[in-house]
């Protein structure tokens, strides 16, 4: 976990090829021993970030400092990070312990001593046995291993781990979030983390930096980023979230009203920003925090709308519908779980949609 | 249908390559009695080639005692000289193939072609033009006489070994080029990445994964200069003078000149056995097979 102080501190990280800028402005502070998610779609910029972290590459413009040392001119080689590649790497002319004692060889130690961490580093991950395999006779999971066993043998202060889980299937997938979120506890490494899958960013991180064309839109807790996104792009990335648009009518500190137009009159809290009346605006509301009933729940403290089941799914533990609202374009998704023995409704019947006054949020159009 | 795809190929090797040198083998189990051949079955020929006898003849200090020394000496000096070209060859295709692969960005196929230039005049023209290089009047010679660093020309450059090695090297440079290349090609970019990462500086990377990566191709490519040129009698003969001989000479004269067939195809036989033999000891010493296999 975090100590708060800033361990790794980017300032001001811009990274151009050519004409094209795929990184601007980029500051942010990581801390030691923190589980850190670089979050984004593929061409964010997450994974050039990673490898100016690493040194393979170099930023254009501004500052790197890991563990308050600067890195500018530090090539790769000689920073205290390594790396886990999404393709893993393994080098295929040497065997598993060849490749995982590959670094060490680069540090001055005694040979036993760098056997000793090679056979503990191979029971750490879980490949005791298979010490003398060759690369080519190893599954997707295990060479995943073995890129990890490599990287943390050198005991580096940074560990950067670019999407290594994304060419595993789903299963052994979510078994190594797991065993990755329990390796860093046990290890105490600063990990950074780069993933396109948000889940897996939400199981995994202490804090999460969300990306897109370059830039991060929020950086914030797990639980922060779902409950306060303070975008549109956020609150869509991250989970599901129905936006209904409007424009605003009256706002103050605590409570935003936006007429959205047929839908009606809602409210919800604002974010940072206090809207002027009559700006563009959307209320965000979560699937799983709408209540569908039959009837018009007459609870003054809930915003209800009345909508048609346009679709239903059935999922066993809960069931999703699209409920299309009159004046709306796009269908309202609510998630009910599957509690007391629910009733799918049928295709067109008519149900209201009702929520909490204060869950609402109101993002900037 | 996998023979189907097979068969053009295999009918021209049949009939213009096992053929021959089925003939060949026939050939040097008969002998020449004058001017015909007479066809029955000896081992005379190759008896030749290691008949011993009392008196050495001594070849670089090193004493044969055989009584036809020849074709062992030339064979062993062809081996020397081949080696020592195909060493020169990898030395310069290795550089060149390196760059193409690694720090030529966009048009490589440009670089390709621009490396087979020398292939668009004839082999017996580019070795023509060693002579004019080296030669007595030569181009070398006369630009430092031009130059005033030399008062007479300089002798030892043509008619010798060194001239030899010089034009083999500079003739199949470009064959060693491309396998090399294709190896250092096929090299992943993340395992360099990772390498760095893993605390290895550029030279570093180099010996540990770069050549090692590139070995297959560049045994390839040393093979695929190393066995034709043990052989070669047209860059001897050109630019070797009576010092440069290598065995290919001999055999050319054992046919053509001394009227010997048999003996001829018997060299030739050895020859090949000789190389053969060495390849497969090599391969097998420097775990070829084993190298592949990691590759895939």
């Amino acid at each position: 976990m975090s100590d708060g102080s800033a361990f790794i501190s980017l300032s001001a990280i811009e990274k151009r090829f050519g004409s094209l800028t795929v990184l601007k402005d980029i500051t942010f502070d990581i801390g030691k021993g923190e589980f850190f998610s670089l979050l984004g779609a593929s061409g964010c910029g997450k994974t050039t970030l990673l490898r100016i972290l690493s040194g393979i590459e170099q930023p254009s413009a501004g500052t790197l400092l890991i563990d308050g040392q600067s890195m500018a001119g530090v090539p790769a080689n000689k920073r205290p990070t390594n790396m886990v590649f999404q393709s893993y790497a393994i080098f295929p002319h040497l065997n598993v312990e060849e490749n995982i004692g590959y670094g060490l060889r680069n540090v001055r130690i005694a040979k036993d001593e760098a056997r000793q961490r090679v056979q503990e580093a191979l029971e750490l991950v879980k490949l005791n046995g298979l010490g003398t395999r060759n690369a080519h006779q190893l599954s997707g999971g295990q060479r995943q291993r073995v890129a990890l066993a490599r990287a943390l043998v050198c005991r580096p202060k940074v560990l950067l781990l670019d999407e290594p889980l994304s060419a595993l299937d789903k299963k052994l997938r979510e078994e190594m979030q797991l065993e990755l979120r329990a390796l860093q506890r046990t290890v105490g490494i600063t990990f950074v983390f780069v993933t396109h899958d948000q889940e897996e960013a939400l199981t995994l991180s202490d804090r999460i930096a969300v990306m897109a064309n370059g830039r991060v839109l929020q950086l914030d807790t797990p639980q922060g980023l779902y409950e306060r996104p303070r975008s549109r792009e956020v609150a869509e990335f991250i989970g599901t979230m129905n936006l209904l648009p409007g424009a605003v009518s009256q706002s103050d500190q605590s409570e935003t009203m936006l007429d959205a137009g047929l839908v009606g009159t809602l409210g919800g809290r604002p974010i940072e920003v206090i809207l002027d009346k009559g700006a563009r605006a959307y209320l965000a509301v979560r699937p799983e925090q709408i209540s569908l009933s039959a009837t018009e729940p007459s609870d003054p403290a809930r915003y209800s709308v009345a909508g048609e089941v346009a679709e239903a799914a059935y999922l066993g533990d809960r069931i999703h519908y699209q409920v299309r609202l009159t004046g709306l374009e796009k269908p309202m998704t609510v998630f009910v779980n599957n509690t007391e023995r629910a009733v799918v409704r049928p295709l067109g019947s008519n149900v209201w949609l009702s929520w909490d006054r204060s869950v609402g949020l109101v993002l900037p159009g | 249908m996998g023979f189907g795809l097979l068969a053009p190929a295999l009918t021209i090797m049949v009939l213009m390559l096992l053929l021959p040198v089925m003939a060949l083998v026939m050939l040097s189990f008969w002998s020449q009695s004058g001017f015909d051949i007479d066809r029955s079955f000896t081992l005379e020929n190759y008896w030749k080639l290691i008949e011993p006898s009392d008196e050495p003849t001594v070849w670089f200090g090193i004493p044969f005692y055989l009584k036809y020394p020849i074709p062992v000496i030339l064979m062993i000096k062809s081996l020397v000289m081949s080696l020592v070209a195909t060493i020169a060859v990898i030395g310069l295709a290795y550089p060149m193939a390196y760059f193409v692969a690694f720090r030529v960005r966009g048009n490589k196929a440009f670089w390709i072609i621009l490396l087979t230039i020398p292939f668009w005049t004839s082999y017996l023209l580019r070795v023509f033009s060693w002579k004019i290089v080296l030669g007595f009047n030569g181009a070398i010679n006369s630009g430092l006489m031009y130059l005033g660093l030399i008062d007479a020309p300089l002798e030892f450059l043509l008619y010798n070994p060194t001239a030899v090695i010089i034009t083999l090297a500079h003739s199949w440079v470009a064959f060693a080029v491309l396998p090399i290349y294709v190896s250092l090609e096929k090299i992943d970019r993340s395992l360099l990445e990772a390498a760095a990462d893993l605390g290895d500086s550029r030279w570093q990377r180099f010996w540990r994964i770069t050549l090692p990566l590139s070995a297959p191709g560049t045994i390839a490519a040393s093979l695929l200069v190393f066995i034709p040129t043990v052989g070669d009698y047209v860059t001897p003969t050109l630019v070797g003078g009576p010092g440069g001989t290598m065995i290919g000479s001999l055999v050319q004269l054992l046919f053509l000149r001394q009227d010997n067939a048999p003996l001829g195809s018997a060299v030739s036989i050895a020859m090949m056995l000789v190389i053969a033999v060495l390849v497969a000891l090599l391969l097998w010493a420097i775990g070829y097979r084993k190298m592949r296999a990691r590759r895939s």
